[in-house]
């Protein structure tokens, strides 16, 4: 079964139909990017552009995209961004939910593989998530002034963000980081001291102090971290809650939630804890012992 | 046995060796304190010669201690009051103020007293 929640930040579809004793549902979070292209004024071939789209601000030489660039950078964008937070993460099902049967009888529960898809869209598109302009910067400048919805063709360089304790570069390509915040994350120091969350969180020690923390990618770096499956989180317990409520109203259903129960299993206060390695699909007797399966286990056909 | 001639030349050398050792640890102190330090002399030469001190004091603080080497690098050092500097330095969705309170010492050179840094989010 695939079924599908739209959250204000990008829709989750939920794929139950690959579930078999070694695969996992699969839930693919789904933004839809709205791109505008900004070119030099009155149609010219070289132009300038302020930073931040700010008029006090310096101005950077641009020049106009081409279809074939335009293209280019769009599918970039995408698939490299896609490609850096798709398939990362394992959710382990501690709440018992989406089991299945297999032909042989055998009950399982599945984890959750996190997946993600970037579409890209003409930005006046009606059902994007989030609108996207793109200044095509002249060969001879190495940066611009961006903002959340104002880029520059070298957003995906990767390029130095910040320098460690050792004197090190910490390098980013800014959109994975970007698409870290279109998906909900916040910057890494975010709650601490020197990054209070009722404050400034753009301020550059919420990029991370400690060395650790600013190789981040919501940080000045490009390191995932298992907090980073926060967006999948979120959704998956949409769909679990509303798997609940779903057996509530199909009285037929109610054995599935409360037989969660005696696995020491519940929707409502599962944790859904994130992993970076598969976790095979469980019986129910190995959710009850709590058993972690990461190496293929043998499974009766 | 030694002879004095030999004593003396390795003498010569054990000075030479200490010397350099304390050339060099002078050397890297005053990389660390930042070797554009100017003089009082230069400092006190005249209000524009002063200005010159300030401004590179300041530049020597950001190169010792803003990590963020990434960005547009610095967009402007503006002062602000008599003894209030701002330096501005862009990054990706925006500009960290550094805001600098400066005293000038009896011989005419600037110090810095506090720095605090904010942000401006573009």
């Amino acid at each position: 079964m695939k079924s599908t929640i739209k959250f204000p930040r990008f829709d989750a579809e939920l794929d139950t139909d690959c579930c078999d004793p070694y695969n996992n549902a699969e839930l693919t979070l789904t933004l839809r990017l709205g791109f505008t292209q900004i070119n030099p004024a009155g149609g010219a071939a070289a132009g300038s552009h302020h930073d931040y789209g700010n008029a006090a601000k310096p101005t950077r030489k641009t020049i106009k995209w081409t279809d074939a660039a335009w293209k280019t950078w769009k599918d970039n964008f995408c698939s490299t961004a896609q490609s850096f937070w798709t398939g990362k993460f394992w959710l382990v099902n501690d709440a018992g939910s989406f089991p299945f049967v297999t032909k042989s009888g055998q009950g399982y529960i599945p984890n959750v593989w996190c997946r993600m898809k970037i579409v890209a869209q003409d930005g006046s598109a009606a059902n994007n998530h989030h609108s996207i302009s793109v200044v095509r910067l002249d060969p001879s400048e190495s940066w611009f002034g961006s903002h959340s919805t104002l880029y520059d063709s070298k957003d995906t360089d990767l390029v130095q963000k910040n320098t460690d304790s050792a004197g090190n570069k910490v390098m980013q390509r800014a959109h994975v980081h970007e698409v870290g915040h279109l998906l909900g994350l916040g910057h890494v120091d975010i709650g601490k001291a020197h990054c209070p969350a009722s404050g400034d969180t753009n301020a550059s020690a919420c990029y991370g102090v400690a060395d650790n923390d600013m190789k981040s990618v919501m940080g000045s770096g490009m390191e995932l971290r298992l907090e980073h499956a926060e967006p999948w989180r979120e959704a998956i317990r949409g769909f679990s809650i509303g798997e609940v409520l779903t057996g509530v109203l199909a009285p037929g259903k109610l054995f599935l939630p409360f037989g969660r129960l005696l696995i020491g299993a519940n929707p409502l206060f599962a944790v859904w804890p994130a992993k970076f390695k598969r976790h095979y699909p469980r019986t129910a007797e190995e959710v009850a012992a709590g058993t972690l399966i990461t190496a293929k286990p043998a499974r009766p056909a | 046995m030694t002879r004095p001639s030999q004593r003396s030349m390795a003498f010569f050398a054990a000075a030479l060796v200490a010397a350099l050792a304390i050339w060099g640890t002078s050397l890297a102190r005053a990389e660390k304190q930042g070797t554009t330090q100017n003089s009082a002399e230069e400092c006190k030469m005249d209000p524009v010669a002063q200005s010159i001190c300030v401004y590179d004091l300041i530049l020597d603080d950001i190169r010792d201690n803003y990590r963020q080497r990434g960005g547009g690098g610095i967009s402007g050092i503006v002062q602000t009051s008599t003894t209030g500097f701002t330096a501005r330095l862009e990054q990706e969705g925006r500009v960290d103020v550094r805001s600098y309170e400066i005293r000038f010492e009896a011989d005419g050179r600037p110090a810095i007293v506090s720095v605090t840094e904010a942000t401006e989010t573009m």
